[in-house]
């Protein structure tokens, strides 16, 4: 039986190493543009598989690290992060009645095109000549971000199963 | 039901507007001492991570390419002799331009292209994953004397990207693949001039040259000068593809880099 306060702590340490093996070995390994957002998956993996408002406080701390380590706009991802964790919350009651599979594959479908969306119009906000004029590069990026999720989505889900609390 | 999404809607709103009151606070130059110490934090912790990766990196290339190495070898050990040729060649150059300096009453120090620089050299601890950005973290800062829009280099006088954020100890690097990186360049042989800019992916183009200039298949491509801080002559890769069109206003060029923007290791910072 797992308490429900260690299994935050747990989540957290998932989170950070998840975050720091995506600014190291993943930005290594991966083009830019082809990075795994592995931080997204869990979190919205998280957000499907216990549902609770907590969350958003989990997006919101790894927004802000997203941010400081970034040279984009300040505030950028950690809006992106918090408002697609809301979604993902607002939706899991109206796509719940579906299989399990099939709600996963919508909330992480919308999750990941709504963060991605977001983030791009945001750090372009004042230069939005540089996302027309690379809508097609950004669309590319973003349809395989989808793609890594719709594939992860299910096991990483199943790795917080929250069936067992307390 | 109704309680809980009313929970999840103030929780919501809550941090949206602490979002913004830290963007406001950012912003205003509040958070400069909390960054650099959330860096710090950051980058220690990556800093180990990046070895291992570093290690992880040079093991799976080093599999990959065996084939590619032998012929390289090779390669190199005819290369190496021609440059052997050359480096007794330009020696004696060096004295004769010595010579020629005297003989013109120039110092000693005065400096030409690509010398007399003060550099701070760097590590990267760590890298931007966002997909949408192109930038990483280097560990020296303002302690260093370094300052924002210095240029960074690697080894070779390969310019990889300038200088956007400074810290006590820490600096965040734009790098020239980055979507919002222009850098003013020429072309070496044709002396064209352009713009050299970044795109997303990890190519970079070479846009707004003139119809009238000429541009050359595998003509170096090198920095210009004309961007505050950033030397002349700094070498940013050749071009591979010359795009024109007499519809067009200004001509365009793919440009292959020479760095390996995913395994950038040491930096330099060049300072004034």
């Amino acid at each position: 039986m797992i308490n429900k306060k260690n299994r935050y702590y747990i989540f957290l340490i998932i989170l950070l190493v998840s975050f720091f093996l995506q600014i190291t070995f993943f930005s290594q390994m991966f083009a830019v543009g082809y990075i795994p957002n592995i931080v997204l998956i869990i979190l919205i993996a998280f957000s499907v598989a216990c549902r609770s408002e907590n969350v958003l406080y989990f997006a919101f701390v790894i927004g802000i690290i997203l941010d400081i380590v970034s040279i984009s706009y300040f505030g950028s991802a950690t809006i992106s992060m918090v408002s697609t964790i809301f979604l993902v919350l607002y939706l899991r009651p109206v796509v719940l009645k579906y299989t399990l599979s099939y709600y996963l594959l919508v909330i992480s479908f919308a999750g990941v095109l709504v963060y991605n969306i977001l983030y791009v119009v945001l750090i372009n906000i004042n230069n939005f000549y540089v996302l027309v004029s690379n809508a097609g590069e950004i669309s590319l990026i973003i349809l395989f971000q989808v793609i890594i999720a719709l594939v992860l989505i299910y096991p990483i889900t199943n790795l917080f199963s929250c069936k067992n609390e307390k | 039901m109704k309680k809980e999404n009313r929970k999840k809607n103030q929780v919501f709103i809550f941090l949206v507007v602490l979002s913004l009151l830290l963007i406001f606070l950012n912003k205003a130059g509040y958070l400069s001492y909390p960054k650099n110490y959330f860096i710090y934090i950051v980058s220690s912790v990556s800093s180990s991570f990046q070895s291992s990766s570093n290690r992880f990196n040079d093991m799976l290339n080093t599999f990959a390419q065996i084939d590619k190495f032998k012929k390289e070898n090779a390669d190199l050990k005819e290369e190496n002799l021609n440059i052997k040729y050359e480096l007794l060649q330009s020696k004696e150059i060096k004295r004769e331009n010595e010579l020629l300096r005297k003989q013109l009453g120039f110092s000693q120090n005065s400096c030409s292209v690509g010398n007399c620089f003060n550099w701070v050299m760097g590590n990267v601890t760590s890298r931007e994953s966002s997909n949408f950005g192109n930038s990483i973290i280097i560990n020296v800062g303002k302690k260093s004397n370094i300052k924002e829009g210095f240029p960074v280099i690697v080894s070779g006088g390969l310019i990889v990207g300038k200088v956007v954020d400074v810290f006590d100890d820490y600096s965040k690097v734009m790098l020239i693949t980055d979507s919002n990186s222009l850098i003013n360049v020429i072309s070496q042989d044709t002396r064209a001039n352009g713009v050299v800019k970044g795109s997303y992916g990890i190519g970079v183009s070479l846009e707004m040259i003139n119809q009238a200039e000429d541009l050359i298949k595998g003509n170096l491509v090198i920095t210009s000068g004309l961007d505050e801080n950033i030397p002349k002559g700094f070498i940013l890769g050749k071009i591979s593809k010359i795009e024109e069109s007499p519809n067009k206003v200004f001509k365009s060029a793919e440009i292959d880099l020479f760095v390996d923007f995913n395994h950038i290791e040491e930096i330099f910072v060049v300072i004034k």
